[in-house]
Formats: C-alpha cells, structure tokens, sequence
C-alpha cells in the first residue's frame, strides 16, 4: 500500500485479495472479497470493518486457509500462502491462529477445556502428558482462568469464560498473527470490556500481531493502530485508526460513524452541564 | 483480570457418564435387556433346557399356555412353541442382522465422504439416495427371490443396500452439520487433518444419529423379513422362524387362537424395544449436543439456566418507591407493582425476576437496560402474558390505563395484545410467519382488531406499511418474509404490532439482529411513531447509546432486580449503582484507544444463584459486609432518581473525573 | 411450483428406468428360469433350450430389456409364463383392490394421524404419553398379527364384518365398502402412528418458533395460530413423510391382500414370485413403480403449495 515503511516490517501482506463462494452447481459464483489490499505490522492491530456480508469474516477466513483464494496473494512473513499445499498450511498453524466469533459453538462440547486446549499441541509436537498439562495450566493463567477448568465442559462456563478459553486454545501454539473474528460481538457489555482488555494485555505481553474483525467501529477504534473499512467486498477507507475512526473521509464511514449510537448524542445535548462532563470524560 | 470460574454449575449432571443417563430411563432399561435377552437366548438356544423345536410330540397338539413342559403350549404338529420362539429368533435376528450390516457398511462411509467432499460428488450421492428413497423395495426383493427362490440372505441384503441410501443421507447431512461448526473450523486453523477431526469431532458428534437410524432400520428389516417368511417366501420348513410361525398359526386361527400370540407378541415387543431404544438414545444426544452443552433442563443463549436452588424472597416486596412521585406526574399509562417470575423446576421455584416495580407515563418512553439474563425479557414477557412455558408470576400487580392485568385469564390477556400493548421483537425476519405473505399477515391483525372486511383490511394494512414508511407498501404487501431484508422484516413487524392502535409498545432489542446503518434508521421510525401516534415505549436494549437517543427515562436491571431507575440524563450523567456506573464504563464508544476500558470483573451470575444480598456485591468494588447481609431495599437519591444500593453516595465522591 | 414437478420428473424417468432394468438385470442372473418355469421342472433340457429361443430368452438381457420397453410403449407388457395371458390384463384387473387400499391407508393416516398429533402437541402431558404409546404399538404390531387379531375378533366372534374375501364397488357399493374397512384398518394403523409421531413433533418444533410468539403479541386468536399458521408450517414435513410411508406400504398390501384374501396387484406378484413367472414381475415393478411416482409427484406438488419459498424456486 503506502509504499516501503522502516520499521517494523510486515506480518501480514494482503495484496489484490479476492474470493468467491460458489452457492449451487448451477449458479455462477458469487464474489465476496474483491482485490483486498492490505499490510499489518509486527505487534500491531488492523481493525478491518464492516455491516454483515461486507466480506470481512470472509478475509479472515482465508488468511488462516478455510477458503480458498481466487486472486491475489497473502503473504505471511513474506511467504506466500495463497497456494501454499494443505501439509505446509497445517504447518503455518502453529505461527496464525484466529479466534472465533461464538463462544457457544466454538468449542466442542463434548470434550473438556484440557483437551481442547491440548488438541493443537499434539497436531504440532509430540508431548508427554505433563508437558501438555503444563502447557495448559500455564495458558489458562494467562487469560485469566483457573487451571482447574480444564477438567470441566465448556457448557459448565459463562459466555465470558468461553471467550478466554477459546483465546487461549488459539494463543498455545504461541502464533505470531491472530485473526479475531468478531470476538466479542456475542458477548455482554461488561464482559466485551474484558475480552477486549485481555486481548490488549495479550498482545503487549507476547508481542502479537492481530487482525481484529468486527461491525462495531467503536470497539474496532478502541482495538487497532489502523482501520480498513470493507463495503461489498471492497476496500473503501484505510489508514490509521485516529483518522478513520474520528475523521473518516469516505461517506460510507461517515455513516457507519453517525449511526453508530453514541450515548448522550441527540437529546441530552440540550443540557449543557451534563453534555460537557461526558465530552470530558470521552477524551 | 478477573477469575470468573465459579465451582460446581451443573456439574452433578455432566459427571454421570452418557451411559449411565441414558440406562437412567424405564424405556432405555428395558429395551436393552429385552433386546440382550434376546440376543442371548438365540445365541444359546442349542444349550438351553429346550425341546427340540422340529419335533412332534404327538398327542400333546394345540395344547395351550401354562403346562410345565410346554410353557408357551404347542402347535398343530405337537411342537413346542416356546422351542420355536427362540429357535425362530436365529432365523431372524440373522436376516435382521446382515441386512443391518450392509446398512452401517454402505451408509456410513458413503454419508461421511459425500458430507465432507461436497461437490459433484455429493450431488449424485444425494440423486442415487432420492432414487433408492422411491424405490418400492418390494420390487427388488421380489425379484430377486424369484430368481433365488427361497434365499432370504439376497434378499435381506437387497433390504440393507436400499435402506442404506437413507443413512447415507442422515449421515451426510449430520456430517455438514459439524462441518459447519467453528469447533470444527477451529480444528483445522490449528492445523488438524481431517481423519484426526473425523475421529475426534465428527464421529462422536454423528454415533447418536446413526444409533437412531439404525435401531429404526432394523425393526423396518425386522417387519419385512417376517413379512417375507409369513408371505411363504423365505422360509425353509419344518425350521422354526417368526414369520412362518404367524403363517402356520393363521391356517389354525379359529381352532386355536392362542398358537398365533407367543410369535406376534415377541416381534411387536422386539420392534417396541427397538423403538424406545432409539427415542432414547436421540433424547441423550440431543441434551449432550445442545448448544449450551450437557445441562439437562433447558439452558438457552439467554441463559435461563435452571439450577436447583433454593432463593429466599426478597423482603423487600412491599415497598414501592415510586408511588410518592406518581401524584405529581402526568398519570401513569402503565404501573407495575412488586413483579416477581419464577422458573418452576421439579424441585423448585426460581427467581427470574424479583420485585420490579416500575411506572411508564402516557408518550413516555422507557428504556431497560442490563445484560442478558438480568430479566428484561422475562419482566415484558409477564406484562403481555406472553411467559414462555415453565415461568409463572408469582407476586405483583400489572396496571395498564386503569385495567388490573395481573387479574386477567389468557383469554382476556389475548384481547389486550395487539390492542393495548404491542410488542416487537428482536429476530425480524424470525418474527414473521414464513408461510403468508406480509400482507395477509398484516391483514389478519387488522381484522382481528377492527372487525373490517378483507378488502377493507387490506387498504387499512397499505396505510400501516406506508406508514412505517415502507417504500412501495402494494409491492412489499404481496412479499414473502424470506423476501425482505431484515430492516424492512422489522418495519412490517411494527406494522403489524400497529394494527390493533395499542397505547404502548414494546421493542425488545428491535436493532440487535439489524446493521449499524439501519439500526439507526428503525430508531428514527419509532421515536416519529411515538410522536405521531402519541405511542408510549418501551425499550429493551443492552445498547446504552439506542437508549439515550430514544428514551426519556431508564430502568437498569441487574440479576432479576431494577438496581437503578432514573431519568435518561440522570442516570447517564450520574449514575448512583456501582453496576450502572460499570456498563457506562465498559462501552467503547466512550474511551479512546490511549484510555482503557474500566471493565466489571466477572460476569452475571446464572438464574438460580443470585446472592441473598445485594445481587452485584461479587463484582462490586464498594461492596461491605452490610452488602452481603440482607437485600437491599430501593432509595430515592433525587427526583425520580431510585437505587438499590446502600453504597451511592460513594459513588458520587468516588466518580472519577 | 414448475421447478418441483420437473425435479420429481427428471428423477421419475430414471426412476421407472431404473427399477424396471434392475429387474430384467437380476433376472438375467439366472437365465433359462422362465421356460423351466411354462415347462415344468421335469422338462427335457432340450425343449426348454428351444422355447428358450422362441421366447428370445437366450438374447443378451440388455437386448430382452430393450424389447420389453418397446412393448411397454405400445401397451403390450407380455405373457405370463404360467397362464399365458396377458401381463396388463391381470395387472390391470387386480390394480384397483391395490389402490382403494392404498387410498383407505393414506386418508386415514392422515385424517386420524394428523388429529392424534396435533392434540398431543397442544395438550401434552396424559395425551401425549397416549399418542407416544399408540405411536410406538402402530408401528410394532407386525400389519398381518394385527390382521388376524382382526379377522378373529370382528368377524370370527363379533360377526360384524366379512373376514375374507372382496366384493368390487360395481356390484354392491355396501359390500365393498363392507370387504374393506378391516383390510385398510390393518394397513393404516401403522400409518396414523407414523403421521401422529410427526405431526406431534413438526408442531411443537413450529410452536415453539418465534413467529408463534409474534403472532400471539399481535393479539391473534389462539385458534387461528394453530389452525392456520402453526399447521400450515408443520404440514410439509407430515407430507413428504406420507410420500415415503406409500413406499413402505406397498410390501404391507402384499400381506393384508393375502391375509384378507384380496385380489390386489400385491398378492398376485407374491404369487408370480413362487411361480418364477417373471413377465408379471417385470410388469408388476412397472406398476409399483408408477404408484410411487404419482404419490410422490403429489406430495411434492402439495409441499410446493404449502411452502412459499419452494414455489418461488429457491
């Protein structure tokens, strides 16, 4: 995109990226990313928006290989991906994990949270028992949970809970890029502040590189160095996110910023007193 | 970071194993000791204590039950039927049997690479199985016995291979099912290969479903080879089979009619125990697959999770905090008093919403805000008498425009929705009828409410969709639900909710489901609905800004409980319970990237384990000893402005700049 | 609604092709059955080669196959090896016991199934575990234990009804109707568990949707939301299962036919099958075939007009 930057260098290269699902035999194929372009950083987060069918998830998913590339290239650590074989993808596993959008159906019910947890070590490594036990308590710790809940089901957690476990099955295998597809979108207020919290902390801590997909461009804003904003499978605004979470230039952003509810927005502007303690505490 | 693992959830249900829950059930007991009885006795029917079943005990014909050395009597030719039960059963179960092996030996795999390929492949998988499905499998069965008369191993083999279509289909559809999950997906970004996820994810996921077909499968192979020996064309006399015996018994029926029950009874209870075996098993998988997990009695995303528990009532169900403000108001449109809901479990009654009283002026908009399973849904749900099935009201008292509606029937609860109190919900397109156009649909409210002719309803429904400012409300009259987009799904779903002329409505998270751009866009229509129609509203939201932009005063519910009610501005600007003051924090909207969101440890607590206290104290950062003690009662902090805290003042020194 | 039939009938063709080419396939396992079959199994080899010849039996099968599908276009479906007559004449004299049996099975399966259904999925509780039960005996009862059951106690001892035997509806529309209320009891019951079971289940699986909930809000009339709304959703599922119950029946006419003594195209193609007389097979599986067809078009026509989004085609 912006040309040659110095430091750090890229993680993540999307360049002319697109992709189609085909919905019948019979129909044509139906293209839902449309030349995609975009870069991340090493220890940063694009923010990459949009309403639904936008194509967002979509980049995601073929960034970490569960849909095929049509046209373009990812590049990964400057290796390209998008026709990379099945053995070498399994491999690159290891290095991008993506967290999925609901914490409901994203863990298998029928197992334990150790043995979710377990399952992309022993994809990767051959472990002992106590290595992979260790592996897990000490990834459990890290988002925040008992290391006795691997011995639980996941049906014995709130929405929350499953959310850190979740992240912490994507975070073992020690990845250096993250997709987090709409991490929090299925989750509560109070309990998407700490999700969002845990991933910030995260990222500081083991220095991870994140693509943060989401609708809400508040919590996109609060989340990422740079935003892309996705309509219709196209890119229409990228850069940093100061400017395009604040001060977007094309009219769709425009919108998506206005009609995003903003608290104490239209009819409590009317008292004075109230609108600037919020202005204050907004900044 | 806060730990939020809270020991012992439900975990008395999900640590009996599959097994033991599902031999836990009458039905289940006894279908498999039936069926293993069975089994066994054909097995060792050589060794058993047994006549032998082709001998003739001439004089002891058509001798009925109940003998010491003919248990089950004997036939026309002196033979003992009991002998030929079991004997017969051999015949049987070995025709049931290998019938049933081609089913599991083509259906599985061809159901699992059809799922997982997809494709070509699968679309001629799935034409073969629409044939087979028509095939009449008479037919083939008997053709081939005319060619290879008498040999019902063909035959029965001919019965597996058409039945296995069927599975194939079960299998493949289960087999896309999990396919499609994000643990499966997860699976693979963690670098599985597909035979490590056919075994570890698939497998498990799909043995339920094949179980089922399979216990299915076999009674319909059971009847038709029975069926087969009773029509004469699979039998090989004088050996014994349940078929036959029916056909021998038949020509005897009026002579003897006992000699036709041992062989139809022992195929209706082998076909019967099959049956329960199956619905069980179904039963098991359904609770262990459902999207929340093992708990047993039903836990939905709104986390209504049931646990038996006992909660004492608040004490504090008497007080009415808001009734001295009410004289001086305009009259209020709506008064509830002290709303208490439970959720009846077999052991007991569970709070799901507890003492809410709450008043809603006339063109008043109301917001509710709080997370999922504070009781929002459940608080609107009673004021309609629209609970869902095992919730009851249980105390309090409903006042809408001077009618006691806590003192109507369903009868009288039905007249006023629609006409007095409309509701729209928070799935658009879901809230439609899929089968009828929006139109008709519309129509039907109207006439239901207005006694109008069709054509007059129908001229009246134009002006509701034109009037929810649908563009071109003949063309969307004639639309399917499936037709529309969920914005436009919505604004049908405030026509209808319209139709009656109700004084109130109810929006219980109308914009959740819909895009940013048209959530705003639905907000517009309601706050113009409410100025036109003079409507009064109520708003669920757990979207703090949808509340400030529509909604004049707000009521904040906490695990059952109104913890906070106060004008919009009020309650934004200075908020009195730690809780209100929590959410305001956690929302991005208000923090930049360089702040950090002040997020509340832990999360809701489940239905069932409210604390005694105060339902926040867990998570709350002022909490004291008196905060865990007692229930807290409401206080009135200012005007209109109520609380259940006994902490707020800190709050005010305490709030941060 | 077009797009429906015409997937029904893409898969008809095949279908009818199919069943009846997998007949002559099988059949062609075994060659020389035929003419032991006319000859007697005492034949000398050498006359059952030459009629063998005559009859074209020593033509590749795919040959006689192609040969019979002329017939069947010109109306001609052969001769029965054992009596010489015409295939279509006696399949077509002994179509209609077949049909008013099916026809009985499927009116009453659906009219007391879909009645058993719905009231337990309203009321629940005692009826619910009664339909559970009639459900699950419906359809253990083995349909010729269940027949006999019948004939002795209704005819034999309560002489209410004639046990056996078929009187057409052209000579006494009294003693038709007479001839075949226990034929199609006995056929049907398995059917009303069937439907009851899918009924009750595709109902309360519907009454639980969210538009139930709305249309309630709107203040809708109870009955109209189950009569009208809730069934018109619940409707294609009993539908498409009736449409495979028909498959199933057809082995369940073959045994009523014989235990009541029926002449019906089922017990006639048992006989065929004991007899080897492979003609009437072939044109039995024809006739079989067909049936399927036309219920199964008949389902999908009424699931089409049921469903919005299938008769918009998509």
């Amino acid at each position: 995109m912006s040309g040659v930057i110095d430091a750090p260098s890229p993680v993540l290269e999307v360049e002319g990226l697109s992709v189609s699902y085909r919905r019948g035999l019979w129909k044509a194929p139906d293209q839902v990313v449309k030349d995609v372009s975009f870069e991340i950083r090493l220890g940063r987060t694009l923010g990459l928006v949009g309403e639904s069918g936008s194509g967002k998830t979509t980049i995601g998913k073929a960034i970490v290989g569960l849909v095929g590339v049509e046209g373009g290239e990812i590049l990964f650590c400057g290796e390209p991906l998008a026709h990379s074989s099945r053995a070498r993808r399994r491999e690159l596993s290891a290095s991008i994990q993506m967290v999925f959008q609901d914490p409901y159906s994203s863990l298998n019910p029928a197992r334990t949270v150790g043995q979710t947890l377990a399952e992309p070590l022993m994809a990767h490594r051959r472990l002992k028992r106590a290595e992979l036990a260790g592996a897990v308590f000490s990834i459990l710790t890290k988002v925040g949970m008992d290391p006795s809940a691997a011995r639980r089901y996941p049906a014995q957690f709130s929405g929350g809970q499953r959310q850190r476990i979740a992240i912490a099955r994507a975070l073992i295998v020690e990845p250096k890029l993250v997709v987090c597809d709409e991490p929090v979108s299925a989750l509560d207020l109070s309990v998407q502040a700490q999700i969002l919290n845990l991933l910030r902390d995260l990222q500081r801590e083991l220095s991870l590189t994140y693509l943060f997909v989401s609708h809400d461009l508040a919590v996109v804003r609060y989340m990422s160095d740079e935003i892309a904003v996705l309509k219709q499978g196209r890119l229409v605004e990228y850069g940093d996110a100061e400017t395009v979470g604040e001060r977007p230039e094309h009219p769709y952003t425009q919108a998506l910023l206005a009609a995003a509810p903003r608290p104490l927005h239209k009819r409590l502007d009317v008292t004075d007193a109230a609108d600037g303690a919020i202005e204050h505490s907004c900044r | 970071m806060a730990v939020e693992l809270r020991a012992g959830t439900a975990v008395s249900v999900r640590e009996r194993s599959t097994l033991v829950r599902f031999l836990w059930h009458p039905g289940a007991a006894f279908s498999v000791g039936f069926l293993a009885l069975v089994v066994v006795a054909a097995l060792a029917a050589p060794v058993l204590p047994l006549h032998n079943p082709i001998v003739e005990y001439y004089p002891h014909l058509f001798q009925g039950p109940g003998s010491a050395s003919f248990p089950l009597g004997t036939d026309d030719l002196g033979r003992d039927l009991l002998s030929r039960m079991v004997y017969g059963a051999r015949t049987t179960l070995l025709g049931v049997g290998e019938a049933l092996a081609v089913f599991l030996a083509l259906g599985v795999p061809l159901g699992l690479v059809s799922g997982f390929v997809g494709g070509a492949l699968d679309s001629l998988v799935m034409w073969v199985a629409d044939l087979s499905y028509s095939t009449p499998q008479i037919v083939v069965v008997l053709a081939i016995l005319s060619i290879y008369s008498q040999n019902e191993t063909a035959a029965m083999l001919a019965v597996g291979v058409l039945g296995s279509f069927g599975l194939t289909r079960i299998v493949r559809g289960s087999t896309i099912a999990v396919k499609n999950e994000q643990y499966v997906a997860a699976a693979r970004v963690s670098g599985l290969s597909w035979g490590r996820i056919t075994v570890r994810h698939v497998l498990p996921r799909i043995a339920g479903p094949i179980i089922v077909q399979a216990s299915l499968f076999s009674s319909l192979a059971l009847l038709f080879q029975t069926g087969l020996e009773f029509l004469g064309l699979a039998t090989h006399p004088p050996a014994p089979s349940w078929g036959s015996m029916i056909a021998e018994a038949a020509q005897f029926i009026v002579r003897d009619p006992w000699m036709i029950v041992p062989p139809g009874a022992i195929i209706a209870l082998t076909i019967t125990a099959l049956g329960l075996l199956g619905d069980r098993v179904r039963d098991v998988y359904a609770e262990r697959w459902a999207p929340g997990g093992v708990v047993a009695l039903g836990r939905t995303r709104e986390r209504h999770q049931a646990a038996p528990a006992v909660v004492a009532p608040s004490r504090a169900a008497e007080e009415d905090p808001t009734s001295g403000e009410a004289a001086v108001r305009t009259p209020a449109l709506l008064e509830v008093a002290g709303l208490a809901v439970v959720l009846e479990s077999r052991r007991a009654e569970i709070p799901v919403v507890e003492n809410v009283s709450f008043e809603l002026e006339k063109r008043g908009a109301l917001g509710m805000v709080g997370e999922s399973g504070c009781g929002k849904t459940m608080t609107v749900s009673a004021l309609l008498g629209l609970l869902p099935s095992g919730a009851r009201r249980r105390a309090g008292s409903i006042l809408f425009d001077g009618e006691a509606l806590h003192h109507y029937g369903e009868k009288e609860l039905s007249r006023t929705r629609g006409s007095k109190i409309g509701l729209i919900s928070q799935e658009p397109v879901a809230s439609l009828d899929p089968n009828f156009t929006v139109g008709s649909q519309v129509a039907e409210v109207v006439r239901r409410h207005r006694g109008l002719s069709r054509a007059e309803a129908r001229s009246v429904t134009l002006e509701l969709l034109d009037m929810v400012r649908l563009p071109d409300p003949s063309r969307v009259y004639r639309r399917y639900p499936h037709e529309l987009s969920g914005g436009m799904a919505q604004r049908v779903a405030i026509a209808a909710s319209l139709a009656g002329r109700p004084k109130l409505l109810v929006a219980d998270e109308p914009t959740t489901a819909l895009d940013v751009t048209t959530q705003a866009e639905i907000i517009a229509l309601l706050r113009s609905l409410q100025d036109e129609l003079g409507l009064s509203i109520i708003l669920i939201s757990h979207n703090w800004g949808l509340v400030a932009n529509l909604c004049d005063r707000v009521v904040v519910m906490y695990a059952g409980q109104v913890v906070e009610m106060g004008t919009t501005v009020d309650v934004f600007t200075a908020p009195r319970h730690p809780y209100t003051a929590g959410l305001l924090a956690s929302d991005p909207h208000l923090v930049s990237r360089a702040d950090r969101l002040r997020a509340l440890p832990g999360s809701v607590p489940e239905i069932g384990q409210w604390p005694e206290g105060c339902h926040f104290a867990p998570r709350c950062p002022y909490a004291i000893q008196a905060c865990i003690d007692a229930p807290i009662a409401e206080q009135r902090v200012g005007a209109g402005h109520a609380v259940r805290c006994i902490q707020h003042e800190r709050l005010v020194l305490e709030r941060p700049a | 609604m077009l797009r429906s039939v015409g997937r029904r009938l893409l898969l008809s063709v095949p279908l009818l092709l199919g069943v009846t080419f997998l007949t002559f396939l099988l059949e062609a396992l075994t060659p020389g059955n035929e003419a032991l079959a006319i000859l007697g199994t005492s034949a000398d080899p050498q006359q059952v080669a030459a009629l063998s010849k005559r009859l074209g039996l020593n033509l590749p099968f795919y040959v006689q196959y192609w040969h019979w599908l002329d017939g069947v276009i010109h109306g001609h479906l052969g001769n029965s090896a054992v009596t010489g007559v015409p295939v279509a004449t006696t399949l077509n004299s002994h179509l209609a016991v077949t049909l008013w049996l099916i026809g009985g099975a499927l009116v009453m399966s659906a009219v007391i199934g879909i009645t058993f259904g719905v009231i337990s999925a309203l009321r629940g509780g005692v009826l619910g575990r009664i339909v559970d039960v009639v459900s699950l005996g419906g359809l253990a009862i083995p349909t010729f234990w269940l027949g006999y059951l019948l004939v002795l106690l209704v005819a034999v001892k309560l002489r209410w009804l004639p046990a056996v035997g078929y009187v057409s509806i052209g000579s006494s529309l009294g003693g038709w109707a007479r001839s075949l209320v226990l034929p199609v009891f006995t056929l049907g019951v398995g059917g009303v568990a069937l439907v009851a079971k899918q009924t009750r289940d595709a109902m309360l699986d519907v009454l639980s949707r969210e538009f139930i909930r709305s249309l309630r809000a709107w203040g809708l009339a109870s009955r109209s939301i189950v009569l009208k709304h809730a069934m018109r959703a619940a409707l294609p599922n009993v539908v498409t299962l009736m449409g495979l119950y028909v498959v199933s029946l057809l082995l369940g006419t073959a045994v009523v036919e014989t235990v009541f003594a029926l002449p019906g195209l089922g017990s006639e193609v048992v006989l065929a099958t004991s007899q080897h007389d492979l003609r009437v097979i072939d044109g039995a599986s024809l006739y079989f075939t067909l049936i399927v067809v036309v219920v199964f078009t008949a389902a999908d026509l009424l699931t089409a007009w049921l469903n919005p989004r299938i008769r918009s085609g998509r």
